[in-house]
């Protein structure tokens, strides 16, 4: 309710209807989608380690994100949906901040369009509801952004222009976000549009200076500087290292991922050409509007928010051909919920166009254009996510449980033993060892030699070069393979006997 | 503060019951939980309310009022101090963490009084120390070398009321709050440091800071101090010239 605290009240309650109809769809179309049902992925039992170990490195080691899933962790265990279930309640709220931000920078009726953007894309579907920090991420910057849109129109003033609790809060925000670097980069042109905007206004209308800065903004400022600061190094190092063909953190080599631009737009707008061309209309409307900003001698923030969207897009299609394992589409989706605002936006402004040209008695037909929209929108986006290359992991371990049974074994395995734990904790499987590697050159081919337990699994996940690598050993060893193998999307599980 | 002192027997026994009381509050405490650092936790929230606390007559306790304030925080002291020396004599650590603070206060006091001209009083320096033990005792009480190991819901609940109770302190030195909670919080800082280390210890072993709580830190001092610092200057800018301030 508290997010709806600057509208009237008749609007407030259609508001309030309408978020509720679209949280009620959103929950029903996600929950019934294969990303909502199917098992962690590599990625996602790599970050439930991080919540059971914390990550290595000096104070921000440890992100908001990971303390949020020790604790759910610790609360209700190894049980997937508690942690798919934090993901779709964060995108759910973010869908609401979107309806928020719409309506109130850019009038009625773009609400409905934005947020039902959001919920009707394979694209949001595919990475809202991810063990990663994807959706907690994006709600907590949609929230610093809603934040920074009402600083900005004058709706917040603190007492005597004193930092407030809500500058608290987004100091604690930009903290909580502050482990991923494309969380910071977001949170770096956010802040950047916001002086650009409060600069240029100044200059162009406050020639005697007495306009004042918001200091509200200024505590979640210096600390996302704080931080950008100690983040600068590791993040130069793994530029360097993404030129240098391996992983940026380093240790091993990893293919060049290239998603042409074309793609790249394709899979932000679910393979929607009307998307497609509204989001490309919304983002030439914010440039061209931030050259009659200046014109008009004023400079809204929403208009040079838009300009560093386009910035990124265009950063991110061109380094993704130098950098490895840079996969563009992943880190594009905290600009996501506030490209669906924009992408509202337009039809907002189509709505204000028809209105002034049309008599009063056509004026109504001007009121049914949101609904127009979002039956467009509803028939143009295919909303299947493109799931096959998650894997299926606990498929994998089914498996591994029905065929170990009772018996002592082993697991040799890409990825190394962190990733398995959660499932291994899962299953209440108890291997003897479990070797394991990204990389070939990480491999203890010694440690393979040298194991004796009745059954071998050897797991590949998303990789397949460990049985290449192991094979000769085993069969040394005196091992056989079992004719049955699990294999499915990626994932394949060989076990061997004695 | 308005400081009553009647007699000399007044003061004596306030001294006596408020020494008394703390000691065998430790005692019981340190008896029912096994946390170690709990009599400090409540010490040091007892020591706090007290600062904090214009009117004494809330905790209606006559025989000590009518001693004052000073007696109070004299008995509270001592008793820790006794305390921490037995506690650290049977190899206890890390217990309360009197030894160090104690040293703190006196610092602190000390510049306080140096600097009385300038308008900085005792009491500044008792929120200071108030401030230090608080951050001191709590970063003790949820690191891992405590029973309540596992990184939960507790320590978290418990790390972000103290950060939002920081920006909602209204002390008796409300226009020095700001500086007082940020030099606090570093004393209190090098006091958690000094003890894990063992460099402010008699006996145990040296350990290393674990991960988490350094990030506990770091979190503090990001959300917590450009805060502090930015209401600190625009009070200063906003009490000077109480006019309209220009970026």
């Amino acid at each position: 309710m508290a997010l709806f605290l600057f509208m009237g009240s008749t609007r407030k309650v259609k508001s309030l209807s309408e978020v509720i109809l679209l949280s009620i769809l959103m929950l029903f179309v996600w929950t019934r989608s294969d990303m909502w049902s199917r098992s962690l992925w590599i990625n996602e039992t790599d970050t439930m380690s991080y919540a059971v170990h914390g990550i290595e490195g000096f104070g921000f080691g440890y992100g908001g994100y990971i303390f949020s899933l020790h604790i759910l962790l610790d609360t209700f265990g190894e049980i997937d949906f508690a942690f798919k279930g934090l993901s779709l309640i964060c995108s759910a709220l973010t869908m609401i901040i979107i309806y928020q931000i719409s309506e109130e920078n850019f009038g009625y009726g773009t609400g409905l369009i934005s947020s039902f953007i959001f919920v009707w894309s394979a694209y949001s579907i595919e990475f809202g509801m991810q063990v990663r920090e994807y959706a907690v991420h994006s709600f907590v910057m949609m929230l610093i952004t809603m934040w920074c849109f009402r600083v900005s129109r004058g709706q917040i003033e603190s007492e005597a222009n004193l930092p407030d609790k809500y500058s608290f809060m987004a100091s604690f925000g930009v903290w909580y976000v502050s482990v991923h670097w494309f969380c910071m980069i977001y949170l770096f042109l956010l802040f950047a549009s916001y002086f650009c905007s409060y600069i240029a206004c100044r200059k162009l209308n406050d020639s005697d200076g007495s306009s004042r800065f918001p200091r509200v903004i200024l505590p979640p400022m210096i600390t996302m500087l704080c931080i950008l600061s100690l983040q600068i190094i590791s993040m130069v190092e793994g530029i360097y290292n993404s030129i240098e063909g391996e992983h940026h953190l380093g240790g091993g080599s990893v293919p060049l991922v290239i998603l042409p631009p074309l793609e790249f737009m394709s899979k932000i707008s679910s393979g929607s050409v009307v998307l497609s061309l509204l989001i490309l209309i919304a983002v030439f409307v914010g440039v061209l509007g931030a050259f009659n900003d200046i014109k008009k001698k004023t400079l809204a923030l929403e208009n040079v928010l838009i300009i560093t969207i386009l910035l990124v897009w265009t950063i991110l299609c061109i380094s993704q051909y130098q950098l490895h394992g840079l996969i563009v589409e992943r880190y594009f989706y905290f600009w996501f919920p506030i490209l669906c605002v924009f992408s509202g936006s337009t039809f907002s402004k189509i709505c204000a166009k028809i209105d002034a040209f049309a008599s009063d008695s056509k004026k109504k037909i001007g009121k049914l254009f949101p609904y127009f929209a979002i039956l467009t929108i509803f028939i143009s986006v295919d909303i299947t996510p493109e799931s096959t290359y998650y894997g299926s992991m606990r498929e994998a371990f089914e498996m591994v449980d029905d065929e170990v049974g009772e018996s002592e074994f082993s697991i040799i395995s890409r990825p190394p033993k962190h990733i398995l734990d959660y499932y291994l904790e899962q299953f209440e499987l108890e291997p003897e060892f479990v070797i394991g590697a990204w990389h070939i050159n990480e491999l203890d081919k010694d440690a393979i030699s040298d194991l004796d337990s009745e059954v071998i699994v050897v797991m590949a996940l998303q990789g397949g070069w460990i049985l290449e690598e192991s094979r000769p050993i085993l069969e040394e060893s005196g091992y056989v393979i079992d004719p049955d193998l699990f294999q499915e999307e990626g994932d394949t599980v060989w076990v061997w006997r004695k | 503060m308005t400081l009553i002192l009647k007699s000399r027997n007044d003061i004596m026994r306030a001294w006596v019951i408020s020494f008394a009381l703390c000691i065998t509050f430790f005692i019981v405490l340190s008896q029912l939980f096994d946390i170690r650092s709990l009599p400090s936790i409540v010490s040091v929230t007892l020591l706090f309310a007290i600062t904090m606390s214009d009117d004494l007559s809330y905790f209606k306790m006559d025989k000590i009022l009518n001693g004052g304030k000073e007696p109070i925080f004299g008995g509270l002291f001592s008793a820790s101090l006794i305390f921490e020396i037995f506690r650290q004599s049977e190899g206890f650590w890390p217990s309360i963490f009197w030894m160090d603070l104690i040293f703190l206060f006196m610092l602190s006091v000390s510049i306080c009084f140096v600097k009385a001209e300038n308008g900085i009083s005792w009491e500044f320096g008792l929120f200071m120390v108030s401030i230090s033990g608080i951050i001191d005792s709590i970063l003790r009480a949820i690191d891992q070398y405590q029973s309540l190991s596992s990184l939960g819901i507790f320590r978290v609940i418990v790390w972000g009321a103290l950060c939002f109770g920081m920006i909602y302190a209204h002390p008796i030195v409300r226009e020095k709050r700001d500086i007082g909670i940020l030099v606090g919080s570093i004393i209190g800082f090098i006091s958690y440091v000094g003890m894990v280390t063992g460099r402010t210890r008699f006996v145990g072993e040296s350990f290393a800071i674990p991960n988490e709580i350094l990030s506990i830190i770091f979190a503090y001092v990001v959300i917590v101090f450009p805060w502090l610092i930015v209401s600190m200057l625009s009070k200063r800018l906003v009490y000077s010239n109480n006019s309209a301030i220009s970026f």
